[in-house]
């Protein structure tokens, strides 16, 4: 059953979360030959849910915990809702892709995982490097990125490649690291 | 006893040229040897042949992104036995659950100090200045007292006095420590604050991720990405 697994990250970032609500998405994931969506959504106020979703997840007890998940059809496909997990990587393990937020540590998660990713780029932050990073990783290949905007994100998800640029193993970049110490510390 | 009227004007003058001029060489003498004012290799303070390892875990991605290096240097067999101790800023709560559920942090092995911070997120850049000052001089103790070898820092403003400290220790001649300084992943088109002050004068060695980094600071040394 491949998944599109989404993530916000631990703030707010309603405009993602209103992009995967709306009807589009549904639709380009299964362009993408997915079939179900699972969605973190942090941090994200009721009143931003659809109110089919709200109830749900109030159903589930989400009101109280804040590791509920809520699971309801949503424009004909299967959708899973829950703010936080301890640890999101069996998420992005079991998920054929994932479209998350710019933040690094999510970003190489993924990326590390091997998943084919979206970068959605949230515009409202200020002094914004999380763009940087992902345009930077997007011209090596590694990701795809798109501005949030239901348009944006459901056109980006539908054409999102079929293969990625794999990262370069991080031992390299550490064991250059490790050589500038040795140079400081003069034991070559 | 002094003979009547010495110092005279010209030999007070001459004191306190001397005095400078032997200030200035101890600051030659243990500043960053990329600076203009250093002086050549051989005749720069040696590094230490033993001592702590010291790191500064930023919080949040900072964190994420020292527990890897560390791990680097704990896995050398020249490195494997020294001593690790942590920085944390006392408003931090995640980095040592995170360092430790990784592995990197292991108490009561490894020495944790925690210090002020010296701005937080939003804080005016104004109501900086005493905290930093205040974030110095808690740095001072810890690091004069564990006089460590190496000091790695990766960011965000808290390692700044951290460093400060070191380079002071260095002047004292209290410790050798060697500062290395690893840009943030997310920094791919200019330093962050905290890397141009490294640059400036601080760090021994300035890492950048990113090429285009390395290729618009002179002075930064690129590594790849290390995440």
């Amino acid at each position: 059953m491949p998944r599109v697994f989404v993530t916000v990250g631990t703030t707010e970032f309603p405009a993602l979360a209103q992009a995967v609500f709306a009807p589009g998405f549904a639709e380009a994931a299964r362009r993408q030959g997915c079939d179900s969506v699972e969605m973190q959504i942090g941090r994200l106020s009721p009143e931003a849910l659809p109110a089919p979703v709200r109830e749900a997840l109030s159903r589930a007890g989400g009101d109280d915990d804040k590791h509920a998940s809520a699971s309801l059809d949503w424009n004909g496909m299967p959708l899973t809702v829950f703010r936080f997990k301890a640890s999101i990587q069996p998420c992005i393990e079991s998920a054929a892709l994932v479209v998350s937020h710019a933040g690094a540590g999510s970003v190489f998660e993924c990326l590390r995982a091997r998943k084919r990713l979206l970068v959605v780029v949230n515009d409202e932050l200020m002094d914004n490097h999380q763009q940087e990073l992902a345009k930077a990783m997007a011209d090596g290949g590694h990701l795809a990125y798109c501005s949030a905007g239901d348009a944006a994100v459901a056109a980006a998800l539908a054409t999102l490649p079929a293969a990625f640029e794999p990262l370069a193993d991080p031992a390299t970049s550490l064991s250059a690291f490790s050589a500038v110490v040795s140079e400081e510390l003069g034991s070559f | 006893m002094l003979a009547d009227g010495w110092p005279d004007a010209t030999s007070a003058w001459a004191l306190v040229l001397a005095g400078l001029g032997l200030l200035l060489f101890r600051l030659a003498h243990v500043v960053p040897a990329r600076l203009p004012i250093a002086l050549p290799k051989w005749l720069r303070q040696r590094p230490a042949s033993e001592g702590c390892i010291m790191a500064v875990l930023g919080s949040g991605g900072h964190t994420a992104e020292m527990l890897p290096l560390i791990d680097t240097l704990a896995k050398r067999p020249d490195l494997a036995g020294a001593r690790r101790e942590f920085v944390v800023a006392a408003t931090d709560h995640t980095s040592v659950p995170r360092a430790e559920a990784a592995g990197t942090l292991s108490l009561p092995r490894d020495r944790l100090h925690v210090i002020p911070r010296s701005r937080e997120v939003g804080q005016s850049w104004a109501s900086t200045v005493p905290a930093t000052l205040r974030a110095l001089t808690a740095s001072v103790w810890p690091v004069l007292a564990s006089r460590p070898r190496l000091l790695v820092v990766n960011g965000p403003g808290t390692c700044v006095p951290v460093a400060a400290a070191a380079l002071l220790g260095r002047f004292l001649g209290v410790c050798a420590t060697r500062i290395v300084f690893v840009e943030s992943v997310c920094r791919v088109e200019s330093l962050s604050l905290t890397g141009r002050i490294m640059l400036a004068g601080l760090a021994d060695r300035v890492l950048v991720q990113w090429p285009q980094l390395a290729a618009r600071h002179r002075g930064c040394e690129y590594i790849g990405i290390t995440m």
